[in-house]
């Protein structure tokens, strides 16, 4: 099996708004993950991890380098039929219900109606929202739509799940219960790939952490190895905040 | 490609406004405003709407003259004639296919404000904006009949109105009645009858219409 | 097609649930039932002015519908983010366009339908016969607003929402006015005016050739081929909007 996201020499510019020339959002990014790891995709605020999420999902387009899912370019819309996205924040159609909702998605995937009603029952159980089937999304709180979120995503049973910011805004007995079933879905075999700030939870669920610098990959290593290797009693954010500070030293 | 349908586009508004200004004799053809009247388009769809809210405003005008209203009955004044004169114009600027507003305005300017050639210039405007329409002919033929006593341009357009659909019966037998009337007063009393003979198919009672026959 | 067919169907539920389409609809129904109740002297002039009022007023408001429905469609998706869970599923960004392009034709032939059923009845009470040129006047007043669609739609990929919803209105007086200016400007110009006069004429969309209210009112009647050239000229410049909304869309970094 082909590593499940594949980039290579990734480069993404935009044009500046102040003074001449482009600012490179990403640089250079060399990602490669692998079936049924939880890999964690962590970064200051604007070190480009949504923009690694979209350029990944064909939302907005490279300025160089290649991009590959399953193998395959990442513009080809068959990828997606493997694919479950969670987006940061995100609200849904505010006049549908979750019903409606997962069955609009389900539709896409071709799913047969039989089959389509119970997995929407399956989901809607999974995330703990059955008995608000019947309400306009718009009377949903944010834990609500990001449970319903994470059901979206899951509606066509995809391999690899791509997430950004997962519990980010939760309480913590909705971080919980997210994690809870990220875990599961996992031990389920599908493979995770998500950006977060929260690095409590990396440690908790991830195999792999990717640390993204001003669209930078400054560090890749099984998070194992990543906290014992560090000096004694750091924990992954000290880790963390160490990395960062030292690579702008460097710049400096 | 966009170009190429750019063009056909082009092509097909070419078609369309062969038929959107076609002129033919049939009063089954399309009617449509001229290209001319930019205050009309500038007003967009609601400019014939605005002529029908003048034109309820000149319908009481006439109305309140009518029997059953002591208080104004009787003709129109020389002051209500003016005043309804420029709502008139207005109404015909809006919609110029407002066939009773230029025969009222017509009507109005020959008769009761003496103003013929402004009369007559205002029927004949009407006439170029509904060339398909008997009615503003018959008008005009009116006033040359019987204010200029001009009988040569009465049968002109007599003859234009008589060419077109009439659908109302009395009219179309004041039409032939009137153009008769004209010949006979050119003296061509050959076309008189044989006019004669067709209002009597119409109407075979009419009184003025069996006494010319039995002549 | 069956993503497309996906996409309608959910802009069209949502859309019938805005509560500014049912204001604007039932606004048209009482403006409709009221100029009804207009009495005047003769029967013609009154069943002359609610034939008036009934097209201007569906083709006022089924304008405003259109802009309601449609500005909105593809900025707000972006914007809620709404788009990211569709996208990234198999559907493509032209079957997402196409999908918003058919659900608020739906939207639009639904008001419109319902406004046109209540005018048709009232004029049939009162006429006491089906009026086949109201119908074609309401069928090409649909038609338009169909290619005015195509054209926000477009505006909607290049734009933001403010500048579309005035671009819009502005495009369509100017494709009513434009004829008549234009063929005066080409009546009075020489040479390369003239030329350039007449190209705008030909090459922007006219839409005063859906415009027969004029003949409907006056009891003219319009002929098959007139109504298949007019539908045909909607095909040609939706069909232009349409693939430049595809193109600009497709590059749209989202």
């Amino acid at each position: 099996m082909p590593p499940l996201i594949l980039t290579e020499g990734l480069v993404k510019e935009y044009k500046s708004t102040i003074g001449k020339g482009n600012v490179r959002v990403i640089d250079n990014l060399n990602l490669k993950i692998e079936e049924g790891e939880v890999f964690a995709f962590i970064g200051p605020n604007g070190a480009g991890k949504t923009t690694t999420i979209k350029l990944l999902l064909n939302f907005i387009f490279p300025t160089e380098g290649k991009i590959l899912l399953f193998g395959k370019p990442s513009n080809d819309i068959s990828t997606r039929k493997e694919i479950g996205f969670l987006p940061e924040s995100s609200y849904y159609y505010r006049y549908l219900n979750p019903v409606e909702l997962l069955d609009m998605y389900g539709r896409i995937f071709r799913i047969g109606k039989r089959e389509r009603l119970k997995k929407i029952e399956e989901l809607l159980s999974m995330v703990g929202l059955e008995d608000f089937r019947h309400m306009p999304l718009r009377n949903f709180s944010k834990g609500m739509l990001q449970r319903l979120g994470l059901a979206q995503a899951l509606i066509n049973d995809p391999a690899l799940l791509i997430l950004d910011e997962p519990t980010s805004g939760l309480d913590p007995i909705v971080r919980r219960e997210i994690r809870d079933i990220l875990r599961r879905l996992n031990q389920d075999g599908k493979t995770i790939f998500f950006s977060s700030h929260e690095l409590s939870e990396v440690e908790m669920i991830s195999h792999r952490v990717g640390i993204l610098n001003r669209g930078r990959l400054i560090r890749v290593d099984r998070l194992n190895e990543l906290v014992s290797g560090g000096m004694a009693k750091e924990s992954l954010e000290d880790i963390f905040i160490r990395l960062i500070k030292e690579d702008v030293d460097k710049d400096v | 490609m966009s170009f190429l349908l750019m063009v056909s586009g082009g092509l097909l508004q070419a078609s369309i406004d062969k038929e959107r200004l076609k002129g033919t004799t049939s009063h089954d053809s399309v009617i449509f405003s001229t290209p001319q009247a930019i205050l009309a388009n500038v007003l967009g769809e609601s400019r014939t709407l605005m002529a029908d809210i003048l034109w309820i405003k000149v319908d009481e005008y006439f109305h309140t003259h009518e029997k059953g209203y002591p208080e104004t009955e009787g003709a129109l004044g020389e002051d209500e004639v003016t005043e309804i004169m420029p709502l008139l114009r207005l109404i015909t600027w809006l919609d110029p296919h407002f066939i009773r507003a230029y025969r009222a305005g017509g009507w109005h300017l020959s008769f009761n404000l003496n103003r013929m050639e402004d009369g007559k210039k205002f029927l004949k405007e009407g006439i170029n904006n509904n060339p398909l329409r008997y009615e503003l002919y018959y008008d005009l033929g009116w006033v040359y009949f019987t204010v200029e006593k001009d009988y040569r341009n009465a049968i002109y357009y007599l003859e234009e109105a008589r060419r077109r659909r009439v659908e109302d019966r009395l009219e179309n037998k004041g039409i032939l009645i009137l153009l008769a009337s004209s010949y006979e007063n050119m003296n061509d009393t050959e076309k008189a009858y044989s006019i004669w003979q067709e209002a009597a198919k119409i109407d075979p009672g009419d009184p003025i219409i069996r006494e010319k026959l039995t002549r | 097609m069956y993503n497309i067919l996906i996409v309608a169907g959910n802009t069209f539920r949502e859309a019938v649930r805005r509560k500014i389409l049912h204001a604007l609809l039932i606004l048209t129904l009482i403006i409709i039932a009221a100029t009804s109740m207009f009495s005047f002297f003769e029967l013609g002039v009154q069943v002359k002015f609610l034939k008036d009022m009934s097209l201007a007023v569906i083709s006022l408001f089924g304008m405003l519908i259109t802009i309601v429905v449609a500005v909105n469609q593809i900025p707000r998706e972006i914007e809620w983010r709404t788009i990211y869970p569709l996208l990234a599923k198999p559907v493509k960004r032209g079957e997402f366009l196409l999908g918003k392009f058919l659900g608020c034709i739906w939207v639009i032939f639904l008001n419109v339908g319902l406004m046109s059923l209540e005018f048709m009845v009232i004029l049939y009470s009162k006429e006491n016969l089906l009026d086949i040129g109201i119908l074609q006047a309401i069928f090409l007043i649909f038609i338009e607003l169909i290619l005015f669609l195509s054209i926000i739609i477009f505006f909607s990929t290049v734009t933001s929402v403010p500048a579309n919803s005035c671009i819009s209105l502005f495009v369509y007086i100017l494709g009513h006015m434009k004829s008549a200016y234009l063929n005066y400007l080409i009546s009075r110009s020489e040479g390369i005016k003239k030329f350039i006069a007449k190209s705008f004429y030909y090459l922007l969309p006219n839409l005063e050739n859906f415009n027969i209210k004029e003949a409907i009112i006056h009891n003219a009647t319009v002929s098959v081929p007139y109504i298949l050239k007019a539908i045909s000229y909607c095909a040609v410049y939706t069909t232009i909007f349409l693939i430049l909304a595809l193109f600009f869309f497709g590059k749209k970094e989202l």
